[in-house]
């Protein structure tokens, strides 16, 4: 029994393959050329792919995310393509080929969820994220680590400040209207935790100077609106990072706040930027060794338990998040971690876990003994074979 | 007990006086109306004050709060009920409102708290009420309920009196601010529960609102400014945009009546009934409509409006926008329907149509819950019991 795993440079593949090998699969490694290649329509992945699926013969093609031109090939070799998206937005799930019937599609958020399974897609799953926590507890902190790592309150993640993340720029050019009617939009959208409005709120008018400015182009295979676009890519992200930016600043005021990022934060005077930390080997301290870890969702996540929160509570972190719906599917609240849905929850919670330690101790214990005894990679993958195995 | 009772253009003005006679009370009446100025006025003070040295009152009651009322009866050291149905009420802002005398219910739970949180302990929680015993005066009979049996009703303004077309005094903005406006008021019309207009406003986009509305001379000083456009002005706007949508929406779909004083062409499948003739008549159309739709004056952040209770009271089958308030007291799917978005409007509209049952359980409950928590008789014991004069 084999799987072709497509890897790219994501999160978490190591963890997923070491399972698969464990219940008996084994797996053969395809480097998958993701970003650099045209995930669509592409002749040449095509062809070494199909080679690859003709060479040897695969129980399943696996990867971290969906492909379509990977849903394709697998189509016409008649093989199964497992995908589970950890990602939201993520512009290539919107493409027809997810319609194949060799496609078992696995997804973290269940209102992502939800809005595929209306179109009629035969194998789809909702499948939470999942932490390594056998890894993780072969992670013995140091005192030196304890220091270098850890801090009164952690981050990590991105701030959208950087080039590559801040698509805000390219609209630049929208009349005067329409950056006043999305500067209100988005900041309403700010204080409403567990409803995105913000693509509902983009009317005709506002769509088409968007349109004008920057046209959205894309391939045959593509059926996202490009309201749908605009409010993921573009709007959630300049609030997600304008809040993340906002509210870490503020806690920085009155608590040791250290952020793990990539970008320069200057204009964060009461942070301590770290730049980034390595997943694998340097995110787990962080989240031993901080009294608190925040978890400051993307707001294109629209109800997903983000990977990192699941991270942190494998690692036995203290876990202080906005308002996600999905937490409450296998969380208790108050319980097994702590959420907030206004700015001023989050600095009153910050402040009274911060001085509340056996409590602060108690929770996070709680959210370890559930992970590791229902959220592991373990169980994902077993969940994943029985559904591929059933059909 | 003897009872001097301010009257004004107040809907429930009657209401008041029938259970203020039922309990036996010695009720004089004195009228002022909202023409007058009531922050300020020598000569009903003096007035009041005179009545009030020649006779000795248990009470003074009044529908909302009027500031010459509160100094009239400190001078004669008189208790004053007053109770709010308006929200936000500007009087609340004035400076009497912390007098010794004053005890003043507000119907909406939100303002009460912020009030109490201002430091003010002359404030109470108390909902609306019905006046289900005389409701249930009105006799039922096969012709009236052929007469008034429809599918889905309305009964209120829908905002396109003039003093709303004050909305397009927002065209002066530059075109930043106008979106920037707009942009708030969309994004508010989605969201239940939660009014946000006031935090939102920038002082740049408020110091433009103020070239626009601030000339009003009947702004009062001690009213934030940022609270009469985010709290006054942009909800109106907003309730105003809700109900043609909603009113469009639903006469699209089903046949839907609306009582209310003003032509409405803009709403071209609606039956447009005009204003209901009396009390009687707005009473059947409760009882008797499958669906009484309750879309609140969005600047009433939590409370219940005096609709609710009335159609309640009436029998009659509820449907309202959430409010918070109701949580306190009604149980959702029981004694009433909410919905929070306008999908959750079109499906529980087409659930309760279709469930006859159901809908009619739901009314009962809710009838049976208002004749007996939240009567006026209820409330004026509450309000007699707080003031101690037993």
């Amino acid at each position: 029994m084999k799987i072709l795993m497509l890897e790219w440079d994501s999160f978490a593949h190591e963890y997923i393959i070491e399972e698969f090998r464990k219940v008996g699969y084994g797996v053969d490694i395809f480097q998958w050329p993701f970003p650099k290649e045209n995930m669509r329509e592409n002749e040449w992945l095509y062809d070494r792919l199909s080679n690859a699926l003709k060479e040897r013969k695969y129980s399943f093609v696996f990867s971290l995310n969906f492909f379509p031109i990977a849903a394709k090939v697998c189509n016409d070799c008649k093989v199964k393509y497992a995908s589970w998206i950890y990602d939201t937005p993520f512009l290539l799930l919107y493409s027809k080929y997810t319609l194949l019937d060799t496609n078992y599609i696995f997804l973290f958020d269940k209102s992502l969820f939800y809005d595929f399974k209306k179109h009629g897609i035969e194998h789809i799953f909702y499948l939470p994220m999942a932490a390594p926590v056998n890894y993780y507890d072969s992670i013995d902190i140091t005192e030196e680590n304890r220091k270098k790592y850890g801090s009164n309150i952690s981050f990590v993640g991105s701030t959208y400040n950087e080039e590559r993340q801040d698509f805000y720029k390219y609209i630049d050019g929208i009349n005067q209207y329409t950056a006043g009617y999305l500067k209100a939009i988005i900041k309403m959208q700010g204080e409403v935790y567990g409803s995105f409005l913000l693509e509902e709120l983009l009317t005709d008018n506002i769509i088409q100077e968007l349109q004008r400015v920057y046209p959205i182009q894309r391939g045959d295979d593509e059926w996202e609106t490009d309201a749908w676009i605009y409010a993921n890519y573009f709007l959630a992200r300049k609030l997600t990072g304008e809040q993340r930016r906002e509210q870490l600043e503020l806690l920085g005021t009155k608590h040791e706040v250290k952020l793990y990022t990539p970008e320069q934060t200057p204009d964060l005077e009461h942070v301590i930027n770290c730049s980034s930390v390595d997943y694998v080997n340097e995110m787990p301290i962080v989240f031993k060794s901080s009294k608190i870890n925040l978890n400051m969702t993307l707001r294109s996540i629209h109800t997903g338990i983000p990977l990192r929160a699941m991270d942190i509570m494998g690692c036995g972190g203290f876990l202080l998040t906005n308002y996600q719906e999905d937490f409450f599917e296998y969380f208790e609240p108050g319980v097994d971690f702590v959420f907030y849905s206004s700015q001023e929850e989050l600095i009153e919670l910050a402040e009274y876990y911060l001085e509340h330690e056996e409590e602060r101790r108690k929770i996070a214990r709680n959210a370890y003994q559930k992970v590791k005894s229902d959220h592991t990679y373990e169980d994902r993958v077993k969940l994943i074979l029985r559904q591929i195995e059933k059909s | 007990m003897k009872v001097l009772y301010i009257t004004w253009e107040a809907f429930a003005t009657e209401d008041v006086q029938w259970e203020l006679d039922r309990r036996g009370c010695e009720v004089e009446r004195f009228w002022i109306s909202r023409r007058e100025n009531t922050d300020s006025n020598q000569r009903i003070e003096q007035e009041l004050i005179g009545k009030m040295s020649k006779k000795r009152y248990d009470f003074v009651f009044s529908w909302n709060y009027l500031p010459i009322v509160s100094i009239a009866c400190n001078v004669c050291k008189t208790p004053y009920a007053a109770w709010s149905y308006d929200s936000p009420l500007r009087a609340l802002w004035h400076c009497t409102i912390v007098s010794p005398y004053n005890y003043i219910f507000v119907f909406d739970k939100a303002d009460y708290l912020d009030l109490k949180k201002m430091g003010i302990n002359t404030v109470y929680y108390l909902p609306l009420a019905a006046n289900v015993e005389r409701y249930d005066t009105y006799e039922m009979d096969d012709e009236i309920m052929e007469a008034y049996q429809v599918p889905i009703s309305f009964i209120g303004s829908i905002y396109t009196e003039n003093k709303f077309s004050m909305y397009r005094g927002l065209n002066w903005l530059d075109d930043y601010a106008r979106g920037y406006v707009d942009g708030l008021m969309v994004a508010q019309k989605k969201i239940y529960g939660n009014l946000l207009m006031e935090e939102m406003l920038t002082p740049d986009i408020l110091e433009k609102l103020k070239k626009i509305y601030g000339g009003s001379g009947s702004l009062d000083d001690k009213f934030p400014y940022e609270k009469y456009i985010g709290q006054v002005i942009l909800p109106r706007y907003i309730t105003a945009m809700e109900r043609q949508e909603v009113l469009s929406m639903i006469s699209e779909r089903y046949p839907c009546y609306l009582y209310t004083h003003r032509k409405t062409p803009a709403l071209p499948h609606i039956i447009n009934r005009g204003s209901a003739a009396n009390k009687k008549e707005a009473c059947y159309i409760f009882r008797y409509s499958k669906i009484n739709l309750n879309i609140t004056l969005r600047s009433i952040r939590t409370g219940m409006p005096l609709r609710v209770f009335e159609i309640m009271g009436s029998g009659g089958f509820l449907l309202s926008n959430y409010q918070e308030d109701f949580l306190d007291f009604f149980e959702p799917g029981v004694d009433f329907a909410y919905y929070d978005s306008y999908d959750d409007l079109l499906e529980k509209i087409e659930y309760y149509l279709t469930h006859e049952g159901e809908r009619k359980a739901v009314a009962r409950n809710g009838y049976e819950k208002v004749k007996k928590y939240h009567t006026y008789k209820n409330r004026f014991d509450e309000m007699i019991k707080v003031m101690g004069i037993e």
